[in-house]
């Protein structure tokens, strides 16, 4: 439901969508090069991206309809700033090889779930900054897992934006009960992925806490 | 100690991982999409959300039917089943039937041939969705690849 399908939004949107999203790109790459090695981080990344690429297979049926995961908010807490580039990349495989969402707005899709991503990894790498004690492990999850729901419930009102933004470019609302069924379909996806979340942040916490981009002292 | 602890984490990992690779390699029937099949009787037109776990019915979504003259023959919704019923008009032996689910982006088709009998839009395409799913897996690990490669290298070099 948050990949949008080509010839849904205003060209105008399309084109921001690209914009925004490879100036995004280009700057995850600077600014985690300043930090690290990229080639290390590739394999975390494609990791992180192939289960982001087979999470939209799952699906639950909501109402009359159905949604899917999306786990940008695990991925934006694994992968930190290279989360954005990891969506990217997942999204392209997801629109060529299942034809899920379109292709001309990938940029545009790419921007709705990614910058949750960002977000989500934002506010876990701040309250655990502020934390500073091992033994706050379940708080950091909960927030981990608070953070996970938020990044689903931010993609979600992007994509009614993108939707909305739409209508307002062309002037008639077309999609505005779309826009809000789909906030609403994905309030119960917001609980499972932030359990989801918060379950894999216990889980990386205890066994391999360095794969945590949020765990780690740099990007 | 520590070190074999350490190891035996990573190939819980590992296997882990391993798992849920075969699980989405053999579990899965069909990508979220939505797939349109239909059947001669009155005409009945299912619409249904693949996935895993199996179909989820495309209730309430709108239905259009076109002639064979690409002019718009029948439209209506899909009922709670996500079944869609329409009487063909006689003489006219093909049908395009667009399914839109009530959410942007989830739209479908099926050309319906009457003397063909029977037809599935999810039947198009030869490559399966297993093995389209090991496709993105090979793109990813060559991307990881890549990055390997470029790193022994720069390695060596260095040595």
């Amino acid at each position: 439901m948050v990949h949008i399908s080509d010839g849904v939004l205003s060209p105008e949107v399309v084109v921001a969508g690209w914009i925004l999203s490879a100036g995004i790109i280009a700057f995850s790459f600077w600014w985690s090069s300043r930090y690290t090695e990229l080639a290390d981080e590739m394999p975390r990344l494609s990791l992180m991206t192939a289960a982001f690429f087979v999470a939209s297979l799952i699906h639950i049926p909501v109402g009359p309809s159905s949604v899917h995961l999306i786990l940008n908010g695990v991925v934006g807490i694994v992968l930190g700033v290279l989360s954005f580039p990891s969506i990217f990349i997942g999204l392209v495989l997801q629109a060529f090889l299942f034809q899920h969402g379109g292709i001309s707005t990938i940029g545009i899709n790419t921007v709705n779930m990614g910058i949750p991503a960002l977000v989500a990894y934002g506010i876990s790498k701040i309250v655990k900054g502020r934390l500073h004690n091992a033994e706050k492990e379940s708080l950091i999850a909960v927030v981990s897992g608070l953070s996970g729901g938020i990044a689903v419930a931010l993609a979600a009102l992007l994509t009614s934006v993108s939707l909305i933004m739409t209508d307002l470019i062309k002037g008639s609302p077309i999609y505005h009960d779309a826009a809000i069924i789909l906030l609403a379909a994905h309030a119960p996806l917001v609980v499972i992925e932030a359990i989801i979340t918060g379950s894999v942040v216990v889980f990386l916490l205890q066994v391999k806490p360095e794969l945590l981009a949020i765990a780690r002292a740099t990007a | 100690m520590g070190e074999r602890r350490e190891m035996r984490r990573g190939c819980v990992i590992v296997i882990v991982v391993f798992m849920f690779f075969l699980l989405f390699c053999f579990g899965i029937a069909s990508a979220h999409r939505i797939y349109v099949v239909h059947r001669i009787a009155d005409i009945e037109v299912y619409a249904y959300f693949g996935g895993v776990g199996g179909e989820t019915p495309c209730r309430y979504a709108d239905v259009e039917v076109y002639d064979d003259r690409g002019n718009l023959y029948v439209t209506g919704k899909t009922d709670e089943n996500g079944k869609f019923r329409f009487s063909p008009e006689t003489g006219v032996k093909t049908y395009k039937i667009v399914v839109k689910a009530n959410l942007p982006g989830h739209q479908a088709e099926t050309l319906l041939n009457l003397s063909g009998g029977y037809s599935d839009s999810s039947a198009e395409g030869a490559i399966g969705l297993p093995m389209r799913i090991l496709a993105g897996f090979g793109y990813l690990m060559g991307i990881a690849g890549i990055a390997m490669l470029y790193k022994s290298r720069k390695a060596t070099k260095e040595a």
